[in-house]
């Protein structure tokens, strides 16, 4: 068993700033888990603490069935993976792998098919008796990734390991790490992951959960699926996604039967089953969220249809298999994603209708910022 | 017409190195060089009679000459021995430290170092005197009998070799500090997770990467040494009975006291030999940089 569990886990640095404001997270066995947020979020911090390089100065940490607050990291049955690969320079790759089981006392034949397995998992067999400065920087990590697996440790974890590499090395590591944990936990190892990036795409394609956090404290908990459809607050909703939810802020109002918001004086409706759950905020303002992939532009000899906006188009982002259109309304910038449609006149300052898909949209209380349709 | 312009480009380069290279010739190369003639001549105030290699001769049968030639292999044997040791010791318990500790004892290593070394031998001095220095006074107090430091010719050594090592040690440990510093964090942190004894962190990791401050260290105080004067010529000049008498120490003597200019030449080029050979694989290191 190798879960991990953080309990009303604290981090204050000696200079009094408190980095980890009581966080609770729950790591299953053998689960992929990625810590997500921007920069100065904590994640380092988080990992760090959970590794035991920096103490906790409040709450619990248990890895296991063992609360591991004062235990040394060398006991804690974990192994770390660092941005800038943390490699001894001065010895070779086989020696890196090879120097921390000398002082588990590994018998050194154990070592060696340990170190030869897992260079041929990650495919670094010729790179062995190389130096660090000798190699790639994408080299360089898979010898650090070795370095992690040799020691079969009960926890991986990952400290941005990947952002300091080119981004077509990223996607490819990333893969491959992704696959050393299938591959790990279908040979019956403990493949519990911890694995933390600022990049929200890294932890969408890696993570089995990933856990949002901002400013020291859990932002929400979940499946890569359900952060994207089902963000509990405003912070999760514009982090994940790229390009970002349209956010714009607004009030809640009805007419006889409907529920609407209004944009630029252009009515919106509700769908029946989200006015209900709004009711209490009507004339209330609030923020509405809506992903660029639910605004479609309508093309000009569409009849005219419910819930469209009238914008001005900004720039348009062609990727071939879709494009991205910014376009401003009294202001403000929006965000649509659709397929092409070659016939249509994209032409910055072109006044251009939009559709928005209400049924996909989340509103947010304005003070809280808690999604109030979930 | 490029052709032209290129030399003109590069005269006002060598326009601009020409002082330095003016002084360099004036001061460094051309004494060195009168150094050399000056060693195969047998000079008596306004004569020079060409000798060959009659002074180095007399030198190898001057019991003086050798004694202090042995005295300057011990001195630089343990004192840079000393530092390299002493210095690697205190800069790795304390790099890692709060900030303000570790600039507080580069602080207080580093002061001897700026105070001149006529100084801080003058303070070694009163500390050491016979008659009424402190550490005599204290070791009298802890019921020893009365001792001579400087003038006992079986401990002399070890104490030029204590005071050169405590004057010359601060700047070993800045210069370890700053090597250790610059070393990245997460190195050792990798290693503390896998589990490396602090010891073996030292020993393993932090040593070895801090070779080049080593090997620098080793060489420039292996320089220093080699031309040990200042603490000699104000603490014991040479004594007793030569005890304390050092290459540089017997040249001087041989230059200014005895009048054989000749023969403190020979010394000069023979120190310069040995300084050119131990630099070597600093120079060498120092041009495979680029
Ligand atoms: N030793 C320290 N002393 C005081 N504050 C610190 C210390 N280390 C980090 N912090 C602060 O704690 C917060 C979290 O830092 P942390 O390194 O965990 O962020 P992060 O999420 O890993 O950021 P990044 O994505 O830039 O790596 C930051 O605001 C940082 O300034
Ligand atoms: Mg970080």
């Amino acid at each position: 068993m190798a879960e991990v569990v953080l309990k009303k886990a604290e981090k204050v640095y000696p200079n009094g700033f408190k980095a980890v404001h009581g966080i609770d997270l729950h790591v299953k066995d053998g689960e992929f888990m990625v810590l997500v947020g921007p920069s100065g979020c904590a994640k380092s911090t988080t990992l760090r603490m959970i590794a035991g390089l920096e103490d906790i100065t409040g709450g619990e940490i248990w890895i296991g069935d063992r609360c591991v607050n004062d235990i040394p990291p060398k006991d804690r049955g974990i192994a770390m993976v660092f941005q800038n690969y943390a490699l001894y320079p001065h010895m070779t790759a086989y020696e890196n792998m090879a120097f921390g089981l000398k002082f588990k006392k590994t018998p050194k034949d154990e070592i060696d098919a340990r170190i030869k397995e897992a260079a041929k998992k990650l495919e670094i067999t010729e790179l062995l008796d190389r130096k660090p400065k000798e190699m790639s920087g994408g080299q360089r990590q898979r010898i650090a990734v070795g370095r992690a697996i040799v020691r079969k440790p009960d926890v991986f974890l990952f400290d941005e390991p990947l952002s300091n590499l080119d981004a077509k090395l990223r996607v490819s590591l990333r893969v491959e790490i992704k696959e050393l944990h299938t591959q790990l936990k279908k040979e019956g190892s403990t493949a519990t992951m911890i694995y933390v990036t600022h990049d929200q795409v890294e932890a969408m394609t890696m993570g089995d959960r990933i856990c949002v956090l901002d400013y020291g404290r859990i932002m929400q908990v979940d499946t890569p699926l359900n952060l994207y459809h089902k963000p509990k607050n405003k912070f999760v909703a514009s982090f994940i996604g790229a390009p970002t939810m349209n956010i714009m802020e607004t009030e809640l109002d009805k007419d006889e039967d409907k529920t609407f918001v209004k944009i630029n004086d252009e009515v919106i409706y509700l769908e029946e089953d989200m006015a209900q759950k709004v009711d209490s905020y009507i004339g209330k303002r609030v923020y509405l969220g809506i992903r660029p992939e639910d605004i479609n532009m309508v093309s000009s000899d569409d009849p005219v249809m419910e819930n469209t906006i009238t914008g001005e188009v900004l720039v348009v982002e062609q990727m071939g298999n879709e494009e991205i259109v910014y376009f401003g309304i009294d202001g403000n910038r929006y965000i649509a994603r659709q397929t092409p449609d070659l016939n249509e006149d994209l032409s910055t300052g072109a006044k251009k209708r939009f559709h928005i898909n209400m049924r996909k949209c989340h509103i947010f209380d304005f003070e809280t910022e808690e999604n109030i349709i979930l | 017409m490029i052709k032209s312009k290129d030399i003109k480009k590069n005269l006002t380069g060598y326009a601009f190195i020409m002082p330095q290279v003016i002084l360099f010739l004036i001061f460094m190369v051309y004494p060195i060089i009168e150094g050399i003639r000056l060693s195969l001549y047998k000079i008596n105030y306004k004569t020079e009679t060409f000798v060959g290699l009659k002074n180095y001769r007399d030198l190898f049968n001057d019991p003086v000459f050798v004694k202090s030639t042995l005295n300057t292999i011990i001195f630089v044997v343990f004192i840079v021995g000393l530092t390299v040791a002493f210095g690697l010791f205190v800069a790795s318990a304390v790099f890692d430290k709060d900030a303000r500790y570790v600039s507080f004892i580069r602080g207080s290593y580093y002061i001897p170092v700026m105070v001149s070394m006529v100084v801080m031998s003058m303070v070694w001095n009163f500390l050491l005197n016979p008659a009424n220095g402190l550490i005599p006074y204290l070791t009298q107090q802890a019921g020893f009998s009365s001792v001579n430091f400087l003038g006992n010719k079986a401990i002399v050594k070890p104490v030029i070799i204590f005071i050169t090592f405590a004057i010359n040690v601060g700047q070993a440990i800045i210069l370890y500090i700053a090597a250790m510093i610059g070393i990245p964090n997460d190195l050792f942190e990798a290693a503390e997770v896998e589990g490396v004894s602090k010891f073996h962190i030292i020993r393993k990791i932090l040593i070895p990467l801090v070779k080049p401050t080593t090997i620098y260290i080793t060489i420039i105080n292996i320089i220093a040494v080699l031309k040990i004067f200042v603490v000699i010529q104000l603490l014991t000049g040479g004594g007793p009975n030569n005890a304390s008498s050092t290459l540089m120490y017997y040249l001087y003597n041989n230059a200014f006291k005895y009048n054989r200019l000749g023969v403190a030449s020979a010394v000069g080029v023979i120190m310069f030999a040995i300084t050119l050979l131990l630099s070597v694989p600093q120079l060498r290191a120092m041009f495979k940089e680029d």
